[in-house]
């Protein structure tokens, strides 16, 4: 079974609530769910679509077409009628809607609170899946039990009105075990919190906020405080003064924000601070279209900041591995004494998925000093925060620690702390930080994730768009080479990698081949072909499949762009909605 | 504590008579005085003459970036709140460069304590009009005279409401060392404007030219009306007035120690993982 839903409404009118509903309903019974959300960057207007997916298979992408509309409003017939396969189910409005509900009628013969006509419709669809009815009971029990006594009982006989729909779709049943759903930047928060982050500091920018608003809606039982500070800067500072003070931080942006944050990522460079920037990719340049996806970043997160030092750049693709690498992202910061940086991007963001399962983070703090020191600090002197080390780094007492006094700085500076522009320091200091670079690809596992079936073909990716290819992975012949760790890259064992493949294809989300071109400055790499996309949406795996094809009919040579199947313009357009 | 802990092998590299050495001696002899062990004081600078203070006393320091060292300060006294936070940077740095964090440190109230060094020119950049720079002051910037206004930060300061504020003089150590302390000891964010001469590129604001001027207030600093009178009067007066001193301060509560309440104890020694508990939310 695999069922594709679509919802949609105007802005503001519940769309969002419904599918997170659906999504939370078909994981009870043990589907693996995912619910990819389109909206315009408006509050009030415009089209909010929310992409609804279930099935007994393990699935990893939503898909471009849907068994079921459900459209409040005539809006989403109008526009999304011609990418629905299967039946339209509609309220009054929409007059050729396959199942007309009708929600405002019933709400004025039974007196209901008119707010019950989204648990209404959203009964009428569950009526024709034959969902059972008690647990949709026991959710809006959950929901509204607190509240009103009447409003409790306005959305219970909502639920009874819907289910009176005797229109019947397919049967959907109890497969297996309830799983979690949580969005990417959920992923991402709990990950943190498995990884002991303990405050996080941010200023409000799409698709990176509803991490924080995730972190605060659990703040009290994660023990983590949130703050929202006057600027990017800002935020970034406080989360790098915590660090200093040996308490794991976080900040997190996209783009445009992280413009603003990139001095700090030069001073924590050269400071050897440990520090997690964590970056949601959305569609540029400058303030672009702030709700859609793109992974465009690329070469911004790695040329942040002036001078030379050395960084740890992750791009998980999946919610596990959102989880994992967030997670780990605070033992790297502080075994390396280094920013990390975590990308993201909308579409990973804020698309939600089932999970059932997160592995444990094992705590590791490195040099970082958290007990006494030893050695009594002589008369006038300080810790030698900066010392030379066969492995590039050194120990990092935090203040408090008795003889452990020093200065983190952002001039260059000697073993001890103290500003200097002596050049053999400073060609020494420089290489005891470079000397990280071999210590981490010593010591992580730092190669992409390989996915292999033999094949003599390769595709390779990184981030979110493994989603989509994870999805077709079945029905092409490749191998697929997923970029979840970006650098340092490890050029030796990358090169012995990719040595055996006869064809090497790119996916990404981009128009300039981000990560093509990374990698071409440091392995040996000729790339047959990308498949790019840059609407404003991720690759859909038809579009994936298709793009293959045609790019087989000329031996996978050139460059494939992806477009829309339609013009999707007049959609998200709201003024021209009418 | 004994004066000898906190200082260190290295010898200030600020011009003779700059006004730095008397801030950098009443941050000591208040140190000293308050009996903090060196281990347990951060100073965070940002860049100019004066960010390089932290590398003349030996406690735990940050030289940051210009203009970024309230919002550092703040991230270490709320992972911390049992840390002495003392941040010290110019009139550049805090009024130019970092005047939005100004605007905002109020808000927060986090307990640390700010030295403003107001010298009304740029040093280390040899020269320029700073954001405090009089109208008419000549300058690299201005050779004609600063045809600009001055920003006033302490009445800023104190139409916020910020929990303390106050002025002292780089020239007289006794009475600035006793505001030092008395701005650590107070509970909440406390702001210190220190009028200082700089020797080499303002030959207008010298030590003579404030001996004339400053003088002791001796208002209640909790009654808002007599502290904006106090806070206005250098504009008032056209300079010829410079009350220091404490000049505005009231008791309310520290996001450090909300951070407290709200996680259970200082952060820095929560170390259990809490993932489990959140599960069981989400679940």
């Amino acid at each position: 079974m695999d069922v594709n839903i679509k919802v949609a409404a105007l802005a503001g009118e519940g769309a969002f609530s419904i599918g997170n509903l659906l999504a939370k309903l078909f994981s009870k019974l043990g589907y693996n769910v995912i619910a990819y959300p389109e909206y315009p960057s408006l509050i009030k207007g415009g089209l909010n679509v929310i992409h609804i997916r279930f099935s007994d298979k393990q699935i990893y992408s939503p898909v471009a077409t849907a068994d079921i509309l459900l459209s409040i409003g005539k809006d989403g017939y109008r526009y999304l009628k011609q990418w629905t396969e299967g039946i339209v189910i509609g309220d009054e409005s929409v007059s050729n809607a396959d199942l007309i509900i009708n929600a405002n009628e019933l709400i004025q013969k039974h007196n209901l609170n008119p707010k019950v006509k989204n648990i209404l419709l959203t009964s009428a669809l569950l009526a024709t899946l034959n969902y059972p009815k008690q647990y949709l009971i026991d959710i809006v029990n959950k929901m509204f039990g607190s509240k009103d006594k009447t409003i409790l009982e306005s959305n219970l006989k909502a639920v009874e009105l819907g289910y009176q729909t005797t229109y019947r779709y397919i049967n959907v049943k109890q497969i297996g075990l309830e799983k979690i759903v949580i969005s990417g930047n959920e992923a991402f928060g709990l990950g943190a919190i498995a990884g002991g982050m303990r405050i996080a500091s941010f200023y409000p920018m799409t698709p990176a906020s509803s991490l924080f608003h995730f972190l605060i809606n659990v703040r009290d039982k994660a023990k983590v405080y949130v703050i929202q500070a006057e600027d990017e800067i800002a935020a970034a500072n406080i989360a790098i003064g915590a660090n200093y003070a040996g308490v794991r931080a976080m900040t997190g942006t996209s783009g445009g924000g992280f413009a603003l944050m990139t001095e700090t990522v030069s001073m924590v460079g050269l400071a050897e601070t440990p520090m997690v920037y964590f970056i949601s990719q959305r569609v540029g340049p400058s303030t672009g279209m702030p709700t859609w996806t793109e992974q465009a970043d690329l070469f911004q997160i790695w040329g942040a900041g002036q001078g030379d030092f050395p960084k740890i750049i992750l791009a998980p693709g999946t919610v596990q591995e959102a989880y994992w690498y967030m997670g780990n992202a605070f033992n790297l910061a502080q075994k390396y004494q280094l920013p990390v940086f975590v990308l993201s991007d909308k579409f990973l963001s804020e698309t939600y998925f089932s999970i059932d399962n997160f592995a444990k983070i094992e705590i590791e703090h490195g040099k970082v000093l958290y007990n006494h020191i030893d050695n009594v600090l002589p008369p006038g002197q300080r810790f030698l925060r900066y010392k030379y080390t066969e492995d590039g780094i050194s120990e990092m007492p935090i203040p408090g620690i008795k003889n452990g006094m020093h200065i983190a700085s952002s001039y260059e500076h000697m073993e001890d702390s103290f500003t200097t522009e002596d050049f053999n320091q400073r060609k020494m200091q420089v290489e005891k930080r470079n000397k990280k670079i071999d210590t981490i690809l010593k010591n992580e596992q730092t190669l992409p994730k390989l996915y292999s079936k033999n094949s003599d073909k390769l595709l390779i990716c990184w981030g979110s768009q493994i989603l989509p290819i994870l999805e077709v992975f079945d029905k092409i012949d490749f191998d697929v080479m997923h970029f979840n760790w970006i650098y340092p890259v490890n050029k030796l064992e990358i090169e012995k990698m990719i040595k055996k493949y006869e064809i090497i294809g790119f996916v990404e989300n981009n128009s300039n081949q981000a990560l093509y071109r990374f990698l071409r400055m440091f392995i040996d790499i000729n790339a047959d072909f990308s498949v790019l996309k840059y609407t404003g949406r991720p690759i859909f795996p038809h579009q994936l499949i298709k793009a293959l094809n045609n790019l087989k009919d000329r031996n996978y040579k050139g460059i494939e762009i992806l477009g829309e199947d339609f013009d999707i313009y007049e959609l998200y357009t709201p003024w021209r909605l009418g | 504590m004994n004066i000898a802990l906190i200082n260190t092998n290295e010898k200030p590299q600020w011009c003779p008579g700059c006004g730095d050495f008397g801030i950098l001696m009443s941050i000591k002899t208040a140190l000293a005085n308050l009996d903090k062990d060196p281990s347990e004081v951060v100073i965070v600078s940002g860049i100019g003459c004066g960010g390089k203070t932290p590398h003349y006393i030996r406690t735990y320091g940050y030289e940051g970036l210009h203009g970024r060292l309230l919002p550092l300060a703040l991230g270490i006294k709320i992972a911390n709140p049992d840390l002495t936070v003392i941040a010290i940077g110019g009139d550049g740095d805090g009024l130019s460069e970092g005047g939005n964090h100004l605007l905002h440190i109020t808000r927060y109230n986090v307990d640390i304590t700010y030295i403003l060094q107001d010298n009304q020119v740029y040093g280390l950049t040899t020269g320029q009009s700073s954001p405090t720079s009089r109208k008419g002051f000549k300058s690299k910037t201005y050779p004609d005279g600063t045809p600009i206004e001055p920003v006033r930060p302490i009445p800023m300061l104190v139409s916020q409401k910020a929990s303390m504020v106050s002025a002292g003089y780089a020239g007289n150590i006794k009475h600035l060392s006793q505001l030092i302390q008395q701005s650590i000891e107070h509970k909440g964010f406390s702001y210190i404007n220190v009028y200082q001469p700089c020797v080499t590129w303002n030959t207008v604001n010298g030590y003579e030219w404030y001996q004339k001027r400053v003088y002791i207030t001796d208002h209640n600093p909790e009654d808002f009306e007599q502290a904006w009178k106090k806070a206005n009067e250098p504009y008032d007066t056209e300079w010829e007035r410079i009350p220091i001193g404490i000049i505005y301060k009231n008791n309310s509560n520290t996001l450090d120690q909300e951070v407290i309440r709200r996680l259970g104890g200082n952060p820095v020694k929560i170390d259990k993982i809490y993932l489990e508990d959140v599960l069981e939310k989400l679940r």
